[in-house]
Protein backbone atom coordinates (compact mmCIF):
# COMPACT_ATOMS: atom_id res chain seq x y z
CA UNK A 1 0.00 0.00 0.00
CA UNK A 2 1.32 3.26 -1.02
CA UNK A 3 1.83 5.77 2.21
CA UNK A 4 0.29 9.27 1.58
CA UNK A 5 2.77 12.46 1.15
CA UNK A 6 4.00 13.58 4.31
CA UNK A 7 1.82 16.50 5.65
CA UNK A 8 2.49 19.75 7.42
CA UNK A 9 3.90 19.61 11.08
CA UNK A 10 0.58 20.80 12.61
CA UNK A 11 -1.52 17.82 11.00
CA UNK A 12 -0.03 15.15 13.24
CA UNK A 13 -1.32 16.88 16.42
CA UNK A 14 -5.19 17.25 14.96
CA UNK A 15 -4.96 13.59 13.71
CA UNK A 16 -3.34 12.70 17.41
CA UNK A 17 -6.21 14.26 19.33
CA UNK A 18 -8.86 12.82 17.26
CA UNK A 19 -6.59 9.17 17.38
CA UNK A 20 -7.01 10.16 21.26
CA UNK A 21 -10.61 10.93 21.03
CA UNK A 22 -11.59 7.69 19.12
CA UNK A 23 -9.46 5.89 21.51
CA UNK A 24 -11.32 7.48 24.40
CA UNK A 25 -14.82 6.59 22.97
CA UNK A 26 -13.95 2.48 22.20
CA UNK A 27 -12.78 2.38 25.90
CA UNK A 28 -15.80 3.72 27.03
CA UNK A 29 -17.84 1.57 24.92
CA UNK A 30 -15.68 -1.30 26.01
CA UNK A 31 -15.91 -1.04 29.38
CA UNK A 32 -19.80 -0.70 30.20
CA UNK A 33 -20.26 -3.38 27.30
CA UNK A 34 -18.21 -5.49 29.11
CA UNK A 35 -19.88 -4.83 32.42
CA UNK A 36 -22.50 -5.64 31.46
CA UNK A 37 -24.48 -2.45 31.92
CA UNK A 38 -25.80 0.21 29.63
CA UNK A 39 -23.90 2.19 28.18
CA UNK A 40 -23.68 6.17 29.63
CA UNK A 41 -25.48 8.22 26.91
CA UNK A 42 -24.27 11.59 28.14
CA UNK A 43 -20.52 10.27 27.71
CA UNK A 44 -20.97 8.87 25.13
CA UNK A 45 -22.87 12.15 23.06
CA UNK A 46 -19.97 13.98 24.54
CA UNK A 47 -17.23 12.16 23.02
CA UNK A 48 -19.40 11.79 19.70
CA UNK A 49 -19.59 16.37 19.81
CA UNK A 50 -16.08 15.68 20.63
CA UNK A 51 -15.26 13.90 17.52
CA UNK A 52 -17.20 15.74 15.72
CA UNK A 53 -15.52 18.66 16.40
CA UNK A 54 -11.95 17.64 15.41
CA UNK A 55 -12.89 15.67 12.36
CA UNK A 56 -14.60 19.37 11.32
CA UNK A 57 -11.55 21.49 12.33
CA UNK A 58 -9.18 18.74 10.14
CA UNK A 59 -11.17 18.93 7.42
CA UNK A 60 -11.39 22.90 7.66
CA UNK A 61 -7.14 22.44 7.74
CA UNK A 62 -7.16 19.85 4.98
CA UNK A 63 -9.22 22.78 2.38
CA UNK A 64 -7.40 25.26 3.03
CA UNK A 65 -4.34 26.10 1.82
CA UNK A 66 -1.49 25.36 3.52
CA UNK A 67 -2.56 21.42 3.66
CA UNK A 68 -1.33 19.24 1.32
CA UNK A 69 -3.11 18.58 -2.17
CA UNK A 70 -4.40 15.06 -0.42
CA UNK A 71 -7.12 14.87 -3.73
CA UNK A 72 -4.67 14.10 -5.79
CA UNK A 73 -3.68 11.13 -3.76
CA UNK A 74 -5.56 7.87 -3.31
CA UNK A 75 -4.68 4.96 -1.39
CA UNK A 76 -5.78 1.09 -2.35
CA UNK A 77 -3.86 -2.29 -1.75
CA UNK A 78 -2.16 -3.16 -4.06
CA UNK A 79 -1.68 -6.81 -2.58
CA UNK A 80 -3.35 -9.00 0.22
CA UNK A 81 -1.18 -10.95 2.29
CA UNK A 82 -2.62 -13.00 5.32
CA UNK A 83 0.29 -12.65 6.81
CA UNK A 84 1.55 -9.75 9.02
CA UNK A 85 3.30 -7.16 8.09
CA UNK A 86 5.36 -5.08 10.03
CA UNK A 87 6.02 -1.98 8.12
CA UNK A 88 1.92 -1.50 8.19
CA UNK A 89 2.06 -2.56 11.72
CA UNK A 90 4.44 -0.24 13.03
CA UNK A 91 2.67 2.88 11.09
CA UNK A 92 -0.44 2.00 12.40
CA UNK A 93 0.29 1.86 15.55
CA UNK A 94 -0.65 -2.27 15.66
CA UNK A 95 -4.23 -1.68 14.90
CA UNK A 96 -3.94 -3.04 11.42
CA UNK A 97 -1.44 -5.79 11.76
CA UNK A 98 -2.07 -7.39 8.43
CA UNK A 99 -3.18 -6.20 4.96
CA UNK A 100 -5.83 -8.81 4.64
CA UNK A 101 -9.57 -9.83 3.16
CA UNK A 102 -11.26 -8.67 5.80
CA UNK A 103 -9.54 -5.49 6.76
CA UNK A 104 -9.37 -3.56 3.35
CA UNK A 105 -13.13 -3.37 2.49
CA UNK A 106 -14.00 -1.95 5.94
CA UNK A 107 -11.07 0.76 6.34
CA UNK A 108 -10.97 1.74 3.00
CA UNK A 109 -14.49 1.74 2.70
CA UNK A 110 -16.13 4.03 0.66
CA UNK A 111 -20.20 3.37 1.21
CA UNK A 112 -21.71 2.26 4.36
CA UNK A 113 -22.13 -1.09 4.88
CA UNK A 114 -25.58 -3.15 3.13
CA UNK A 115 -27.06 -3.94 6.82
CA UNK A 116 -26.34 -0.16 7.75
CA UNK A 117 -27.06 0.96 4.62
CA UNK A 118 -30.48 -0.39 4.71
CA UNK A 119 -31.81 0.51 7.90
CA UNK A 120 -30.70 4.03 7.05
CA UNK A 121 -33.11 4.10 4.03
CA UNK A 122 -35.42 2.32 6.16
CA UNK A 123 -35.16 5.28 8.83
CA UNK A 124 -35.36 7.94 6.16
CA UNK A 125 -38.16 6.78 3.97
CA UNK A 126 -40.72 8.76 5.76
CA UNK A 127 -38.91 11.67 5.06
CA UNK A 128 -39.86 11.90 2.00
CA UNK A 129 -43.16 10.63 2.23
CA UNK A 130 -44.40 13.06 4.72
CA UNK A 131 -45.36 16.42 3.62
CA UNK A 132 -43.56 19.70 5.01
CA UNK A 133 -46.98 21.32 5.76
CA UNK A 134 -48.34 18.62 7.62
CA UNK A 135 -44.32 18.48 9.52
CA UNK A 136 -45.22 22.14 10.31
CA UNK A 137 -48.76 21.79 11.56
CA UNK A 138 -48.17 19.19 14.01
CA UNK A 139 -45.09 21.13 15.15
CA UNK A 140 -46.80 24.15 15.34
CA UNK A 141 -49.84 22.62 17.25
CA UNK A 142 -47.13 20.62 19.85
CA UNK A 143 -45.80 24.26 20.72
CA UNK A 144 -49.07 25.71 21.33
CA UNK A 145 -50.13 22.95 23.63
CA UNK A 146 -47.08 23.16 25.30
CA UNK A 147 -47.33 26.96 25.82
CA UNK A 148 -50.60 26.69 27.25
CA UNK A 149 -49.69 23.97 30.04
CA UNK A 150 -46.69 26.19 30.96
CA UNK A 151 -48.98 29.32 31.50
CA UNK A 152 -51.95 27.00 33.21
CA UNK A 153 -48.59 25.80 35.60
CA UNK A 154 -47.66 29.39 35.68
CA UNK A 155 -50.95 30.68 36.90
CA UNK A 156 -51.32 27.96 39.37
CA UNK A 157 -47.95 28.68 40.86
CA UNK A 158 -48.48 32.50 40.77
CA UNK A 159 -52.02 31.78 43.17
CA UNK A 160 -50.38 29.18 45.00
CA UNK A 161 -47.97 32.12 46.49
CA UNK A 162 -50.41 34.88 45.99
CA UNK A 163 -53.05 33.19 48.16
CA UNK A 164 -54.57 35.31 51.09
CA UNK A 165 -56.36 33.04 53.28
CA UNK A 166 -57.42 36.53 55.05
CA UNK A 167 -58.89 39.56 54.87
CA UNK A 168 -58.17 42.47 57.14
CA UNK A 169 -60.55 44.04 56.54
CA UNK A 170 -63.13 41.06 57.51
CA UNK A 171 -61.08 41.22 60.94
CA UNK A 172 -61.07 43.98 61.76
CA UNK A 173 -64.88 44.22 60.90
CA UNK A 174 -65.62 41.32 63.00
CA UNK A 175 -63.68 42.14 66.08
CA UNK A 176 -65.98 45.43 65.71
CA UNK A 177 -69.04 43.53 66.38
CA UNK A 178 -67.96 40.82 68.60
CA UNK A 179 -66.64 43.51 70.84
CA UNK A 180 -67.92 46.80 70.17
CA UNK A 181 -71.24 45.68 68.81
CA UNK A 182 -70.55 47.63 65.42
CA UNK A 183 -73.15 47.03 62.60
CA UNK A 184 -74.94 45.64 64.72
CA UNK A 185 -78.79 46.71 65.23
CA UNK A 186 -79.65 48.11 68.68
CA UNK A 187 -82.19 45.58 69.96
CA UNK A 188 -84.46 47.48 71.69
CA UNK A 189 -84.24 50.88 69.69
CA UNK A 190 -83.86 49.53 66.51
CA UNK A 191 -81.45 51.82 65.51
CA UNK A 192 -77.84 50.36 63.54
CA UNK A 193 -75.11 50.26 66.13
CA UNK A 194 -72.70 52.69 65.68
CA UNK A 195 -68.80 53.05 66.70
CA UNK A 196 -69.07 54.26 70.01
CA UNK A 197 -66.35 57.26 69.82
CA UNK A 198 -69.08 58.65 67.50
CA UNK A 199 -72.09 58.51 69.15
CA UNK A 200 -73.35 61.23 71.26
CA UNK A 201 -74.12 60.30 74.60
CA UNK A 202 -75.51 63.00 77.20
CA UNK A 203 -74.83 62.30 80.33
CA UNK A 204 -77.79 61.15 82.19
CA UNK A 205 -80.52 62.30 79.42
CA UNK A 206 -80.37 59.05 77.51
CA UNK A 207 -83.07 57.14 79.69
CA UNK A 208 -85.14 54.90 76.99
CA UNK A 209 -88.69 54.75 78.05
CA UNK A 210 -89.56 51.67 79.64
CA UNK A 211 -90.18 49.21 76.85
CA UNK A 212 -91.72 45.82 77.53
CA UNK A 213 -88.43 43.82 76.72
CA UNK A 214 -88.83 40.80 74.44
CA UNK A 215 -88.17 37.66 76.69
CA UNK A 216 -85.86 34.79 74.84
CA UNK B 1 -68.13 29.98 75.70
CA UNK B 2 -70.61 27.83 75.68
CA UNK B 3 -69.48 24.39 74.40
CA UNK B 4 -70.48 20.95 74.97
CA UNK B 5 -70.06 17.26 73.03
CA UNK B 6 -72.96 17.57 69.77
CA UNK B 7 -73.52 13.97 69.82
CA UNK B 8 -75.35 12.20 66.93
CA UNK B 9 -78.34 12.15 68.71
CA UNK B 10 -78.02 15.78 69.08
CA UNK B 11 -77.94 17.75 72.25
CA UNK B 12 -77.95 17.55 75.86
CA UNK B 13 -74.64 15.56 76.48
CA UNK B 14 -72.13 15.44 78.77
CA UNK B 15 -70.61 19.31 78.88
CA UNK B 16 -66.67 18.02 78.48
CA UNK B 17 -65.42 21.43 79.43
CA UNK B 18 -66.28 24.08 82.08
CA UNK B 19 -66.54 27.29 80.51
CA UNK B 20 -66.66 29.44 83.96
CA UNK B 21 -63.41 29.78 85.14
CA UNK B 22 -63.24 31.28 89.02
CA UNK B 23 -60.87 32.43 90.42
CA UNK B 24 -61.24 30.63 93.68
CA UNK B 25 -59.42 28.56 96.19
CA UNK B 26 -60.86 25.42 98.43
CA UNK B 27 -59.19 25.39 101.54
CA UNK B 28 -60.47 24.21 105.40
CA UNK B 29 -62.96 27.68 105.67
CA UNK B 30 -64.12 27.47 102.54
CA UNK B 31 -64.38 29.04 99.20
CA UNK B 32 -62.01 32.01 99.06
CA UNK B 33 -61.68 34.56 96.37
CA UNK B 34 -58.12 34.74 95.32
CA UNK B 35 -57.99 37.54 92.61
CA UNK B 36 -59.21 39.08 89.53
CA UNK B 37 -58.72 36.65 86.04
CA UNK B 38 -57.29 38.25 83.32
CA UNK B 39 -57.75 37.40 79.40
CA UNK B 40 -54.88 37.60 77.02
CA UNK B 41 -55.77 37.10 73.91
CA UNK B 42 -54.80 37.63 70.30
CA UNK B 43 -56.79 37.75 67.09
CA UNK B 44 -57.28 37.21 63.48
CA UNK B 45 -59.70 35.76 60.89
CA UNK B 46 -59.17 32.95 58.27
CA UNK B 47 -61.59 33.32 54.95
CA UNK B 48 -64.41 30.60 55.11
CA UNK B 49 -62.96 28.82 52.25
CA UNK B 50 -60.28 27.78 54.16
CA UNK B 51 -61.65 27.01 57.42
CA UNK B 52 -61.19 23.37 57.38
CA UNK B 53 -57.58 24.10 56.75
CA UNK B 54 -56.67 25.75 59.70
CA UNK B 55 -59.52 23.14 61.83
CA UNK B 56 -57.50 20.14 60.26
CA UNK B 57 -54.14 22.21 61.54
CA UNK B 58 -55.63 22.54 65.21
CA UNK B 59 -56.64 19.19 65.21
CA UNK B 60 -52.92 18.12 64.61
CA UNK B 61 -51.64 21.19 67.39
CA UNK B 62 -54.08 20.74 70.02
CA UNK B 63 -54.68 18.60 72.91
CA UNK B 64 -56.40 15.26 71.84
CA UNK B 65 -59.86 15.85 72.60
CA UNK B 66 -62.14 16.30 69.59
CA UNK B 67 -63.38 19.54 68.96
CA UNK B 68 -66.22 20.89 70.42
CA UNK B 69 -68.80 22.69 68.34
CA UNK B 70 -70.72 25.47 69.71
CA UNK B 71 -73.39 27.68 69.20
CA UNK B 72 -73.92 30.93 71.67
CA UNK B 73 -76.54 33.51 71.27
CA UNK B 74 -74.79 36.84 73.00
CA UNK B 75 -76.45 39.94 73.74
CA UNK B 76 -74.81 42.93 75.37
CA UNK B 77 -76.42 45.16 77.96
CA UNK B 78 -75.09 48.25 79.19
CA UNK B 79 -76.24 50.29 81.54
CA UNK B 80 -75.98 54.16 81.62
CA UNK B 81 -74.33 55.79 85.08
CA UNK B 82 -75.27 58.82 86.00
CA UNK B 83 -71.40 60.13 85.33
CA UNK B 84 -71.70 59.16 82.03
CA UNK B 85 -70.12 55.67 81.43
CA UNK B 86 -71.53 52.62 80.34
CA UNK B 87 -71.07 49.76 81.78
CA UNK B 88 -71.53 46.37 79.53
CA UNK B 89 -71.97 43.13 80.39
CA UNK B 90 -72.79 40.55 78.14
CA UNK B 91 -75.00 37.46 78.37
CA UNK B 92 -74.07 34.75 77.09
CA UNK B 93 -76.27 30.99 76.21
CA UNK B 94 -75.66 27.79 74.04
CA UNK B 95 -78.09 26.62 71.80
CA UNK B 96 -76.48 23.95 71.40
CA UNK B 97 -76.47 22.86 74.97
CA UNK B 98 -79.51 23.17 77.03
CA UNK B 99 -78.33 21.79 79.97
CA UNK B 100 -75.34 24.73 80.12
CA UNK B 101 -75.94 27.57 82.28
CA UNK B 102 -76.48 31.06 80.94
CA UNK B 103 -73.47 32.40 81.80
CA UNK B 104 -73.24 36.34 82.40
CA UNK B 105 -69.92 38.16 81.74
CA UNK B 106 -68.09 41.18 82.38
CA UNK B 107 -65.25 42.33 80.29
CA UNK B 108 -63.40 44.58 81.06
CA UNK B 109 -61.27 47.68 79.19
CA UNK B 110 -58.17 46.94 77.34
CA UNK B 111 -55.00 47.44 79.45
CA UNK B 112 -52.54 48.82 77.32
CA UNK B 113 -48.45 48.84 77.18
CA UNK B 114 -48.60 46.55 79.82
CA UNK B 115 -47.99 43.32 77.71
CA UNK B 116 -46.11 44.24 74.19
CA UNK B 117 -47.21 40.86 72.34
CA UNK B 118 -50.79 40.07 72.85
CA UNK B 119 -54.15 41.88 74.48
CA UNK B 120 -55.29 41.92 77.93
CA UNK B 121 -58.19 42.47 80.05
CA UNK B 122 -60.06 41.90 83.29
CA UNK B 123 -62.75 39.45 82.94
CA UNK B 124 -65.28 37.95 85.26
CA UNK B 125 -67.48 35.28 83.88
CA UNK B 126 -70.57 33.84 86.58
CA UNK B 127 -72.94 30.86 85.62
CA UNK B 128 -76.72 32.16 86.01
CA UNK B 129 -79.76 31.13 85.33
CA UNK B 130 -82.25 31.72 82.66
CA UNK B 131 -83.83 34.75 84.09
CA UNK B 132 -80.76 36.83 84.27
CA UNK B 133 -82.36 39.07 80.98
CA UNK B 134 -85.03 40.24 83.34
CA UNK B 135 -82.72 40.53 86.43
CA UNK B 136 -80.30 43.08 84.24
CA UNK B 137 -83.43 44.67 82.96
CA UNK B 138 -84.70 45.32 86.33
CA UNK B 139 -81.28 46.82 87.93
CA UNK B 140 -81.40 49.42 84.69
CA UNK B 141 -79.42 47.49 81.81
CA UNK B 142 -80.52 47.66 78.40
CA UNK B 143 -80.21 45.62 75.89
CA UNK B 144 -77.43 46.58 73.14
CA UNK B 145 -77.08 44.75 70.37
CA UNK B 146 -77.06 40.29 70.11
CA UNK B 147 -75.48 38.34 67.13
CA UNK B 148 -75.17 34.47 67.56
CA UNK B 149 -71.81 32.96 67.04
CA UNK B 150 -71.41 29.69 65.85
CA UNK B 151 -68.19 27.59 65.75
CA UNK B 152 -65.77 25.49 67.17
CA UNK B 153 -63.36 25.27 70.03
CA UNK B 154 -60.46 24.00 70.53
CA UNK B 155 -57.69 23.54 73.61
CA UNK B 156 -54.24 23.09 74.34
CA UNK B 157 -52.82 22.99 77.54
CA UNK B 158 -54.17 26.89 78.80
CA UNK B 159 -54.45 27.83 75.43
CA UNK B 160 -58.83 28.00 73.80
CA UNK B 161 -58.33 28.24 70.31
CA UNK B 162 -62.32 29.37 68.64
CA UNK B 163 -63.18 29.14 65.35
CA UNK B 164 -66.58 31.33 65.22
CA UNK B 165 -68.73 32.36 62.28
CA UNK B 166 -70.60 35.30 63.67
CA UNK B 167 -74.40 35.59 62.49
CA UNK B 168 -76.65 38.90 63.07
CA UNK B 169 -80.16 38.07 63.81
CA UNK B 170 -82.45 39.69 61.41
CA UNK B 171 -85.25 40.11 63.89
CA UNK B 172 -84.43 40.18 67.74
CA UNK B 173 -84.48 37.17 69.64
CA UNK B 174 -85.20 34.92 66.81
CA UNK B 175 -82.20 32.80 66.07
CA UNK B 176 -83.46 30.35 64.04
CA UNK B 177 -81.45 29.24 60.87
CA UNK B 178 -83.52 31.67 58.07
CA UNK B 179 -83.42 34.53 59.94
CA UNK B 180 -79.52 34.74 60.70
CA UNK B 181 -77.36 36.59 58.58
CA UNK B 182 -73.70 35.71 58.15
CA UNK B 183 -71.45 38.74 58.99
CA UNK B 184 -68.50 38.59 56.58
CA UNK B 185 -67.10 35.90 54.40
CA UNK B 186 -64.70 35.18 57.11
CA UNK B 187 -64.56 33.21 60.55
CA UNK B 188 -63.31 35.10 63.41
CA UNK B 189 -60.27 33.36 65.18
CA UNK B 190 -59.08 34.25 68.54
CA UNK B 191 -56.57 32.98 70.72
CA UNK B 192 -56.96 33.41 74.74
CA UNK B 193 -55.81 32.56 77.97
CA UNK B 194 -57.21 33.06 81.04
CA UNK B 195 -55.75 33.23 84.31
CA UNK B 196 -55.26 34.90 87.43
CA UNK B 197 -53.80 38.94 87.08
CA UNK B 198 -50.50 39.40 88.01
CA UNK B 199 -49.39 35.65 87.43
CA UNK B 200 -46.95 34.61 84.92
CA UNK B 201 -47.29 36.28 81.26
CA UNK B 202 -49.02 33.57 78.95
CA UNK B 203 -48.05 36.35 76.06
CA UNK B 204 -44.75 33.97 74.96
CA UNK B 205 -46.55 30.58 74.59
CA UNK B 206 -49.46 32.67 73.09
CA UNK B 207 -46.90 34.00 69.88
CA UNK B 208 -45.77 30.81 69.66
CA UNK B 209 -48.97 29.26 68.90
CA UNK B 210 -49.73 31.85 66.89
CA UNK B 211 -46.30 31.24 64.59
CA UNK B 212 -47.64 27.76 63.87
CA UNK B 213 -50.87 28.21 62.62
CA UNK B 214 -49.44 31.04 59.98
CA UNK B 215 -49.63 31.81 56.99
CA UNK B 216 -53.56 30.20 57.18
CA UNK B 217 -53.97 32.86 60.21
CA UNK B 218 -52.67 35.97 61.09
CA UNK B 219 -53.30 36.43 64.90
CA UNK B 220 -52.33 39.70 66.15
CA UNK B 221 -52.72 42.10 68.81
CA UNK B 222 -55.35 43.95 66.86
CA UNK B 223 -55.39 47.86 67.68
CA UNK B 224 -58.60 48.21 69.12
CA UNK B 225 -58.54 51.82 69.19
CA UNK B 226 -58.39 51.64 65.38
CA UNK B 227 -61.37 49.32 65.06
CA UNK B 228 -63.37 51.18 67.41
CA UNK B 229 -63.18 54.80 65.47
CA UNK B 230 -62.63 53.66 62.41
CA UNK B 231 -64.35 50.31 61.21
CA UNK B 232 -67.53 50.54 58.73
CA UNK B 233 -68.95 47.17 59.38
CA UNK B 234 -67.96 45.09 56.61
CA UNK B 235 -71.62 43.33 55.88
Amino acid sequence: MKSPPKSGHENPCRSKDLKIALEGLLGKLDSELAQGREPNWASLLDSYALITGQIETLTRYLRSESAPRLVNTSCFPVILNPHRDEVVARLTEERVPSVNHEVVPDYLRTKPDPAVDALQKELNKDNSTIDADKIKQVNDLVNKLVDKIEASLDNKRHNLENRRYNDDDDTNSLIGTYYYGIGLTNVTSGARNQPPVNQQRPGGVNIRPQQPTKQW
Amino acid sequence: MNSGKMGAAGLDQEIGYNPILTATVKNEQGVRDVGTLSEYSLQGSVKDEFVEDVKNRLRGLCDNVECEPFIDHEISYSLQSSSGNAVTMRVSRSLAQSKMPWQLKYVGALETGKNKSCLMRNQVTVGCSENVTSFLTELGFRADTEFLSKGYLYRKGRIKVVLSKLCKMKEPGQHQEQNLLPLTKSHLVEVSVTTLTGGEDPGPDLKHFAEMLKPQVKLTKVDHREIQSHTRPNF
